[in-house]
C-alpha cells in the first residue's frame, strides 16, 4: 500500500463536516421525537381490543420494518409529489425517518407495555383514575423508564441512518464527505475522518444516554 | 389507468428486474454467509481472547458498528481502489456488507456465549470434557439457539442495506426498478412495487426463521 | 495398603488478597464418606472445587489414587498440567452441583451419555446402556427422554447424580446438592445419595443437612475461616463438640 496521507485538504473543509454532523443530529432528534409519538399510538393500537386498529398497527410496523429505508426515503421525496404531497428535501427526510423510527419504537413500546405488571393499571383504576389518565400518569412513565436502554439504541441507529439523507442531497455529514472526496481526491483521509466522526459521536451519545438512564432510573430497581 | 401502465412497465422490464432481484439475493446471501462466519470468529475472540486480542477486536467491532453502513459502503468503494485493491462495485459492496454483518454477528455471539451460565462449563469440565468438546457439544448448541432470532433480524438488515449498493451503481433490485422509473416516470407505483418485493423477501426470511426456531426449540 | 483415594496436604487457596483455605490436610480411604459442614464463607465449597480443579490453588498437593492432580513439578517449579491431562484427571472424580447444571439442550439420558462418549470414548450403544443403567438406579428411567426443562428440581438433581456416577469415578463430590430444592424434593435426592453410600462409594460432601450428614458419614469436618476447626466421627462431633464455635453452629442449624 503506497498512499501518501495528506489531511490538510480535508481539514480545510472540516467546518463543513461538523456542520453536516450537526444537521444529522438535529434530524435524528426531531425524528425520534415524532417517532415516539407515532410509536406510542401504534403500540397501544397493537394492544387495542378493536381488531381493525390492531391489524392496522401491525401492518404499519411490519411493512416499514421490512422495507429498506432508502426505498422509503426515495418514495417520500420522489413519489409522493405525484399525489400532490410535496416537501422540501429536509422535511421529506424528517417525515420518512419519523415514520421509520415510529415502526421500530412501536415494537419497543409494545414490549414495554406487555411486560408491565397488570397490578399497575388496576391500582390506577382503583384510586379513581380514568383509563386515559392511568395511561398518562402511570403506564407511560413507568414503561418509558423501562425501555430507555432500547430507546437509546434506537436513537443511535437513527443517527447513523441520517447518513442516507445524502441520497436526496440533504447536506449532512455523508453528503459533505462525498463532496470533499470528489473535490480533493483525498479519498482515504475523507472517509477515515467521516467514519471517525460518526463513531465518536455514537460513543458520546451512548455515554450521555447512559447517564440519562441512570438519572431517570427508579431507585431500588436494577 | 396508471396502475395498469405501471404493471405493463414492470412486465416489460421483467427480465432486468428479475436480474435485479437475483443480484439482491446474491449480494445478501454472500454477505450474510461470509459475515456470519467472520462474526462467529469475532464473537469467539471477544469472549475467549487474551487482553490485547480482545481490545483489538473490540476496536474493530465498535468502529464498524459506529459507522453508518452507507458510509462503510462508500468508504470501501472509494478507498479500496485508491490503495491498489481493484474491486468491482458489487465486490466492494459485498465486502462492506460482510464487515458490517461480522461486527453485528460478533456481538450477538459474544452476548449469547456470555449469557450461558458458568455452571455449564463447570459441569462439562467435571465429566472430563476438554474446552474444545465443551464448546462444540455444550456451549455452541445453546448459543446458536439463542442467537437465531437476532441473527434472522440481522439477515433482514443486510437485505435492506444491500439497496445502498444502488448508489455506487450496482444494479440490484432498487436500481433496476429505478431504471424503469427513469423511462416511465411512474415513481409512485414503481417505488411501491420495489418496497413490496423487499417486504416479500424479508417476510419470507422471517417466516423461515420462525419455523426453524420452533423446530429447534428445547421442550419445557 | 493401597494409596488413599484422596489425599490433600497443606492446601492453600487465595482469591486476591483473601486467603480462603489456609493449609488443609485431609485423607480419605475407599468407602469413606466425609461431610464438610460450617457456616458460609468457611471454605467448604472452595475445598471441594479444588479437588477437581474447578479452582486453581497456590500451594499444596491433591492426590487421587496416588496421582497428583492438576500440577506437576518441573525444574523445581510448580506448573499446571496441560488441559488434556487435567480433563482426564477431572473424570476421576464425579461432581454434583448445587444448581444441577444439566445441559438444557439434551435429554436426561443424553446428559449422562455425553461424558461417556467424549471422555471415556465409549461407542454410543455402550454409552446408552451404561447411561440407562444409572438413570434406572436414580429412578428416572421413565423420564430418560425428557429435557431438563421438563423435570422438577429433584428429578434434575437425580439425573445430575447419574451423570456423575456413570463415569465410574473413584470419588464423588457433592456440593450442597439439596440447597436449591423445594423442601418436599429434598428427600428423593438424599435417598439416592444414601444408597450410593451404602454401596461403598467414596464421597466428599458439602451439606447443610445435619441429620443427613450425621446418618451417612463416617467422618465430619467442621470448617471455620479456611481451616479445619474440628473433625471426627459424627457421634462425637455432633453430640460432644469441643469448641464454642461448633456448638454455636450446631445450635443455629437446629441439629438435635
Amino acid at each position: 500500500m503506497d498512499y501518501d496521507f495528506n489531511f490538510a485538504a480535508v481539514w480545510r473543509d472540516f467546518d463543513l463536516l461538523m456542520a453536516g454532523l450537526g444537521l444529522g443530529l438535529i434530524l435524528a432528534v426531531i425524528s425520534i421525537a415524532i417517532g415516539c409519538l407515532i410509536g406510542l399510538l401504534a403500540a397501544f393500537g397493537m394492544l387495542s381490543k378493536n381488531r381493525l386498529i390492531r391489524y392496522a398497527s401491525t401492518a404499519y410496523v411490519s411493512a416499514i420494518r421490512n422495507t429498506p429505508i432508502l426505498v422509503l426515503i426515495l418514495f417520500t421525496f420522489f413519489a409522493l409529489p405525484q399525489l400532490g404531497i410535496r416537501f422540501g428535501k429536509i422535511e421529506s427526510f424528517i417525515v420518512t425517518l419519523s415514520i421509520y423510527s415510529g415502526a421500530y419504537l412501536t415494537e419497543v413500546f409494545r414490549a414495554g407495555l406487555v411486560s408491565l405488571p397488570t397490578g399497575l393499571r388496576e391500582a390506577g383504576l382503583s384510586i379513581g383514575l380514568t383509563e386515559f389518565r392511568t395511561k398518562l400518569y402511570l403506564i407511560i412513565p413507568v414503561m418509558f423508564r423501562n425501555v430507555l436502554p432500547s430507546l437509546s439504541n434506537n436513537f443511535i441507529s437513527l443517527f447513523k441512518d441520517t447518513s442516507l439523507a445524502a441520497a436526496i442531497a440533504v447536506p449532512e455529514l455523508t453528503f459533505y464527505a462525498r463532496k470533499i472526496n470528489v473535490e480533493t481526491f483525498r479519498v482515504v483521509e475523507t472517509w477515515l475522518i467521516a467514519s471517525l466522526l460518526y463513531v465518536v459521536t455514537c460513543y458520546i451519545i451512548a455515554a450521555v444516554l447512559r447517564r440519562v438512564e441512570m438519572r431517570l432510573a427508579v431507585p431500588g430497581q436494577s | 389507468m396508471e396502475i395498469l401502465q405501471a404493471l405493463t412497465a414492470i412486465w416489460g422490464a421483467r427480465w432486468p428486474i428479475m436480474e435485479g432481484v437475483g443480484n439482491t439475493l446474491f449480494i445478501s446471501l454472500i454477505s450474510i454467509f461470509l459475515g456470519t462466519f467472520l462474526g462467529v470468529v469475532v464473537g469467539l475472540l471477544l469472549t475467549y481472547g487474551g487482553k490485547i486480542v480482545r481490545f483489538l477486536v473490540r476496536l474493530y467491532s465498535d468502529f464498524l458498528r459506529g459507522t453508518p453502513v452507507f458510509v462503510l459502503i462508500l468508504a470501501c468503494f472509494y478507498i479500496l481502489s485508491v490503495i491498489g485493491i481493484q474491486l468491482s462495485a458489487i465486490q466492494a459492496g459485498i465486502f462492506a456488507l460482510t464487515l458490517f454483518c461480522s461486527s453485528h454477528v460478533g456481538e450477538i455471539v459474544r452476548g449469547a456465549l456470555q449469557a450461558i451460565p458458568k455452571g455449564q462449563t463447570e459441569a462439562a469440565k467435571s465429566v472430563g470434557l476438554t474446552f474444545r468438546t465443551t464448546f462444540f457439544s455444550v456451549l455452541l448448541p445453546q448459543a446458536l439457539r439463542q442467537i437465531l432470532p437476532t441473527w434472522v433480524n440481522t439477515a433482514t438488515e443486510i437485505v435492506k442495506a444491500s439497496t445502498l449498493l444502488s448508489i455506487i451503481g450496482v444494479v440490484e433490485l432498487l436500481l433496476s426498478v429505478q431504471q424503469v422509473i427513469s423511462r416511465t416516470y411512474l415513481s409512485l407505483e414503481l417505488y411501491f412495487f420495489a418496497g413490496f418485493v423487499f417486504f416479500l423477501i424479508n417476510f419470507t426470511i422471517e417466516k423461515i426463521g420462525r419455523y426453524v426456531e420452533r423446530k429447534v426449540a428445547i421442550p419445557t | 495398603m493401597s494409596a488413599p483415594v484422596l489425599e490433600i496436604t497443606n492446601l492453600h487457596k487465595r482469591f486476591g488478597d483473601l486467603e480462603v483455605l489456609k493449609g488443609i490436610d485431609l485423607t480419605m480411604h475407599k468407602g469413606d464418606v466425609v461431610s464438610l459442614i460450617g457456616s458460609s464463607g468457611s471454605g467448604k465449597t472452595t475445598l471441594l472445587r479444588c479437588v477437581n480443579l474447578l479452582e486453581q490453588y497456590e500451594e499444596g498437593v491433591v492426590s487421587i489414587d496416588g496421582e497428583q492432580i492438576g500440577y506437576a513439578t518441573k525444574n523445581g517449579k510448580r506448573v499446571l498440567l496441560p488441559e488434556k491431562q487435567i480433563a482426564r484427571q477431572r473424570a476421576m472424580t464425579g461432581m454434583v452441583f448445587q444448581h444441577f447444571n444439566l445441559f438444557p439442550h439434551m435429554t436426561a439420558i443424553r446428559n449422562v451419555m455425553l461424558g461417556l462418549v467424549k471422555t471415556r470414548g465409549m461407542k454410543p450403544d455402550e454409552a446408552y446402556s451404561t447411561a440407562e443403567k444409572w438413570i434406572q438406579r436414580v429412578g428416572m428411567y421413565d423420564r430418560r427422554d425428557h429435557f431438563p426443562g421438563q423435570l422438577s428440581g429433584g428429578q434434575q438433581q437425580r439425573v445430575a447424580i447419574a451423570r456423575a456416577i456413570a463415569m465410574n469415578p473413584k470419588l464423588m463430590l457433592f456440593d450442597e446438592v439439596t440447597s436449591a430444592l423445594d423442601p418436599e424434593l429434598v428427600n428423593e435426592v438424599l435417598s439416592v445419595v444414601r444408597d450410593l453410600a451404602h454401596d461403598g462409594m467414596t464421597m466428599l460432601l458439602v451439606t447443610h443437612e445435619m441429620q443427613f450428614a450425621h446418618d451417612v458419614s463416617n467422618k465430619i469436618i467442621f470448617m471455620q475461616d479456611g481451616t479445619i476447626g474440628e473433625e471426627g466421627p459424627p457421634e462425637q462431633l455432633f453430640k460432644h463438640p469441643k469448641s464454642e464455635r461448633l456448638a454455636a453452629f450446631l445450635k443455629s442449624s437446629k441439629f438435635n
